[in-house]
């Protein structure tokens, strides 16, 4: 389970996040949305604790995030964070990577090795997987970045933008499954960060859209389009709330009278 | 009945490699020396007392002697060497038994050795007591390094004991009784010390390893390192803190005492007590603050009218009562006069001990400050080892 209570962020002048308030109950699959620089991945980075907010506090599983150094040691075991631009280690190769990865979390040596070996194999990385990273195409870096983030087996994930940075069709199928599998359990909760609605529709229980540092919707895909009037597919829904007169200018755009 | 190896300790003399290199050294100066004062008509003895002749000498007895103690420890003691310790762990050693490669604590060998070092000394117009100071300097530092790493208290009686030779009141008897003392603790250390073999957490609990170091794997790249959920830092206990104060304000008293004695006659001013305070306040604020920054900017502070952030700012309280702590404590010395090294010594020792024991510990501010991590870029990690994908 999340718990945001009443968090505010800016880092100089302007909010980046003003009283927000979340829950995201445990084993659900939460997607956020919202235009480029709307505060996103501060959001992300503040469950993740790579951050603190200026105001407020977050809670993992009712345990409050930098309350101790006991507490927060159990938050960061039960969570992976997956940045949009991680920095990999370019000497180690692949499999070292993510087995250093699996060790922070006292991931059970046999269990890590064989995990490692499948997530290899699922991503086409079976033949990279023993060369060092530096050699690896973007693509294929954000593909091991994708399998550090699901090697440690952690109750939570949070993703930033999983779904970008070169991934090739398999890969983004491969990883569109194994969110679908993890929004189908229960134990394991998901907050991801993404800007393809197709991919969001498919496996998002509810969809929290960010418009000016709040958060104008937080439900279910259904319940968004009772909230914005709209039956259409999620892109238009999401027009509908965060930018209503879009398609309207659209329409004017290509309509402009001849000079 | 079993009788101890009669020639165990026989094991420490030098490789024979170093005696003939040695030797030869030795004999190729002779000669030159010999040579010059055929050539030049002129008494050996002469050529031998010559200054520049003198210097070379101490230079080979000193390196002799430094040489020989660094062999003795490095070769015999187990705390230096990983591979004779693991075997040792394996094997059925006890301290009650011999170490098997040879002794680590001093024997009539070493007597035997260091006293043809003074001979030669003697012959050499040297000093006898320089290769006998080399040597004992290198030993006894080494082995008080050892027993500290091996976490024997020893090492604490010895920090207090070492600094002691550099003041002058102690000349002559008292002096003998101290360096007495010295070897006595030494060796009497170093049994307790090999009976507490396998040293379970080597080099972990030596009284000076405080909570720099950060837990978790560098090498697992951003943000997984800052993010880990291991972080083995520690934090120093207000003994350790307060012992470790202690010792290096009475080092600094015998170093200061020393220095003001003749022939050197120099006297610390005040304002190094000041300058160091205020080092001291950034270097720790640069240490806590390494990869992390404020949660917002100080634009951001004025506008929004938080001008103190109470979760980030705490991190500013010992270096800023440090620095205040140098002030008065400069202003004090300055009005001592008489008692100045003491009172320079009690004031460098509470700033230590400030230092230490002010809060927050490393490992509370990490996991509990109201910060932000910086990325890699801008934390200054090694851009060659990793990268941005």
């Amino acid at each position: 389970m999340i718990k945001l209570v009443d968090v505010s962020h800016h880092y100089g002048l302007n909010p980046v996040l003003s009283h927000i308030n979340l829950h995201v109950p445990a084993g659900e699959l939460a997607a956020v949305m919202g235009p480029n620089g709307v505060g996103k991945s501060t959001l992300l980075g503040i469950i993740a604790g790579l951050m603190a907010p200026a105001r407020g506090h977050v809670e993992i599983n009712g345990l409050r995030r930098r309350g101790t150094e006991e507490t927060e040691l159990q938050i960061r075991k039960q969570m992976v964070f997956l940045p949009d631009h991680p920095w990999l280690p370019e000497f180690m190769t692949g499999r070292e990577w993510l087995l250093a990865v699996g060790q922070l979390y006292d991931v059970d040596a046999d269990r890590l090795m064989d995990h490692i070996r499948r997530l290899l194999e699922l991503f086409q990385l079976a033949d990279k997987g023993d060369s060092p990273i530096r050699t690896f195409s973007n693509g294929q870096k954000k593909k091991i970045a994708i399998c550090g983030a699901l090697v440690p087996e952690t109750p939570i994930l949070v993703l930033d933008e999983p779904f970008t940075g070169g991934l090739d069709p398999s890969a983004i199928l491969a990883l569109r499954r194994v969110l679908k599998h993890m929004a189908d359990r229960t134990d394991v909760t998901v907050v991801m960060a993404s800007q393809i609605p197709e991919v969001v529709e498919q496996v998002a229980e509810r969809i929290l859209v960010l418009k000016g540092a709040h958060i104008i919707a937080y439900d279910t895909l259904d319940g968004l389009r009772a909230q914005s009037g709209c039956s259409g597919s999620l892109p238009e829904v999401f027009e509908k709330l965060v930018n209503p007169q879009t398609l309207e200018q659209i329409e004017s755009y290509f309509n402009r009278p001849k000079a | 009945m079993k009788r101890p190896l009669p020639f165990h300790s026989n094991a420490v003399w030098p490789p024979p490699w170093v005696m003939v290199t040695f030797v030869i050294s030795c004999g190729l100066i002779s000669a030159v020396i010999w040579l010059i004062a055929a050539v030049a008509r002129m008494d050996p003895q002469t050529v031998f007392a010559m200054q520049e002749i003198v210097i070379v000498w101490k230079v080979l007895l000193g390196a002799a002697a430094g040489f020989y103690a660094v062999y003795r420890l490095g070769r015999f003691h187990p705390a230096c060497n990983r591979g004779y310790r693991e075997w040792l762990k394996l094997s059925p050693w006890t301290a009650a038994k011999p170490l098997p490669l040879g002794p680590a604590h001093l024997v009539w060998q070493d007597a035997a050795v260091v006293g043809a070092l003074a001979a030669i000394a003697g012959y050499a117009h040297v000093n006898p007591l320089l290769p006998v100071g080399v040597f004992g300097l290198i030993y006894g530092g080494g082995m008080t390094f050892l027993l500290g790493l091996t976490g024997s208290g020893a090492c604490l009686v010895l920090g207090f004991l070492w600094p002691a030779l550099m003041l002058p009141a102690m000349s002559g008897w008292p002096m003998t009784a101290i360096i007495v003392v010295l070897l006595a603790v030494i060796w009497l250390g170093h049994q307790k010390s090999l009976k507490r073999f396998p040293w379970p957490n080597l080099g972990e609990k030596s009284v000076w390893q405080t909570d720099i170091t950060i837990g978790g794997m560098p090498n697992a790249g951003w943000p997984y390192s800052r993010l880990s959920p291991k972080f083995s830092s520690s934090p120093v206990s207000i003994a350790a803190s307060f012992l470790v104060s202690i010792l290096i304000g009475w080092w600094f008293y015998c170093l200061n005492v020393y220095l003001q004695s003749p022939p050197e006659m120099i006297q610390f001013p005040p304002e190094v007590i000041l300058v160091f305070g205020v080092a001291a306040a950034l270097f720790r604020v640069l240490g806590y603050c390494m990869s992390i920054t404020t949660p917002f900017n100080l634009w951001g502070r004025l506008v929004t009218g938080r001008l103190i952030v109470p979760g980030f700012d705490r991190v500013f309280l010992t270096p800023l009562a440090v620095v205040l702590l140098a002030i008065v404590g400069d202003v004090v010395i300055k009005h001592s006069e008489t008692w100045c090294p003491v009172a320079e010594s009690f004031v460098f020792a509470l700033l230590w001990f400030v230092l230490l024991a002010g809060g927050p510990t490393y490992r509370k501010w990490i996991l509990t400050g109201q910060h932000r991590y910086r990325t890699p870029p801008i934390s200054n990690t090694n851009k060659r080892l990793f990268k941005s994908i």
